[in-house]
């Protein structure tokens, strides 16, 4: 289907675009979220990966899907934003070693939409990259090899990223619902 | 392994909800106005290329023409003068003139993000 309305624009009917827009809308805002970790952001970083998308469609050689080439432009834009704003998080290595999921006993605490506010919370707590190969692989659904293709990080890389991110928002739901658990309590 | 797989389940459990969709209703629309802005600026691009040809050529037929109007008057005796001092001058000028501006117009022209 991709191809089809990659021949259109490339013919000529521009107005043939607006099914790459409205295809793959919500996944790169998603996407660009994690690394901007703020709408307005997020919106802008998608914005401009699809004008360049366009710009550069009749470069487009189909080795890849679209979604994979699109993304990556996606994930591009919202890397270079994010480093303009200087907003790459830093966070010091004071994460607990091994914290087993058991230990971060969520259903027992909160409601459901108290819950999709903590992991909201801590999604926003931890750093882009992390929260990118989290929302690739867990959210998206998206393989290691698939993820590779799409950020150009190399295997070992993604794996690192992802053990990384699982310690890092085990770390900072333990944190919030410490505090969750002494305002209750 | 089955510690991975106890993770993985964990998490994608965990993250289930946490899909998130563009919240601006508007979005498919200003990107459409943006591409189309794009797509009149690559055509209006395109246009200026080719006038810049046109006068290119133009201009150059002028030089040549003007060369050619000079060196036929160098031999009347009162424009002797224009033939041994100004031509030679004004052929270097007009070969250097072609040489780059037809270099930056074969470079715009063919320019392979043109798109």
């Amino acid at each position: 289907m991709d191809e089809l309305y990659i021949k259109k624009v490339l013919d000529g009917d521009i107005d043939a675009f607006r099914y790459f827009v409205h295809q793959y809308k919500d996944k790169a805002y998603n996407l660009a979220f994690s690394v901007l970790k703020n709408e307005f952001d997020a919106r802008d970083a998608v914005q401009e990966a699809y004008i360049i998308a366009f710009r550069k469609l009749g470069k487009f050689r189909g080795r890849s899907k679209f979604s994979t080439w699109f993304f990556r432009i996606v994930i591009n834009e919202a890397l270079k934003s994010s480093k303009k704003a200087g907003k790459e998080k830093y966070i010091a290595d004071t994460r607990t070693e091994s914290v087993d999921p058991g230990h971060v006993e969520i259903n027992d605490i909160v409601s459901r939409d108290q819950q999709k506010y903590y992991i909201d919370l801590a999604m926003q707590n931890i750093p882009s990259k992390e929260a990118l190969a989290l929302t690739l692989f867990y959210i998206e659904e998206y393989s290691v090899e698939e993820i590779r293709e799409i950020t150009g990080w190399t295997e070992s890389n993604t794996k690192v990223l992802l053990h990384r991110a699982r310690k890092s928002m085990y770390h900072e739901l333990n944190v919030l619902l410490s505090t969750e658990k002494k305002t209750l309590y | 392994m089955e510690k991975n797989n106890n993770h993985d389940r964990f998490f994608r459990e965990l993250l289930s909800d946490s899909s998130r969709e563009m919240p601006f209703s508007d979005f498919e629309d200003e990107v459409m106005a943006e591409i189309r802005m794009e797509y009149e600026k690559k055509f209006s691009g395109r246009r200026n290329i080719r006038l810049s040809w046109l006068f290119f050529i133009l201009g150059m037929l002028s030089g040549i023409a003007t060369v050619f109007v000079m060196s036929f008057y160098s031999a009347n005796q009162p424009f002797a003068f224009i033939s041994d001092n100004l031509l030679p001058v004004g052929i270097v000028f007009i070969c250097l003139t072609i040489i780059l501006f037809a270099e930056k117009l074969v470079k715009i022209s063919f320019r392979r993000d043109n798109h």
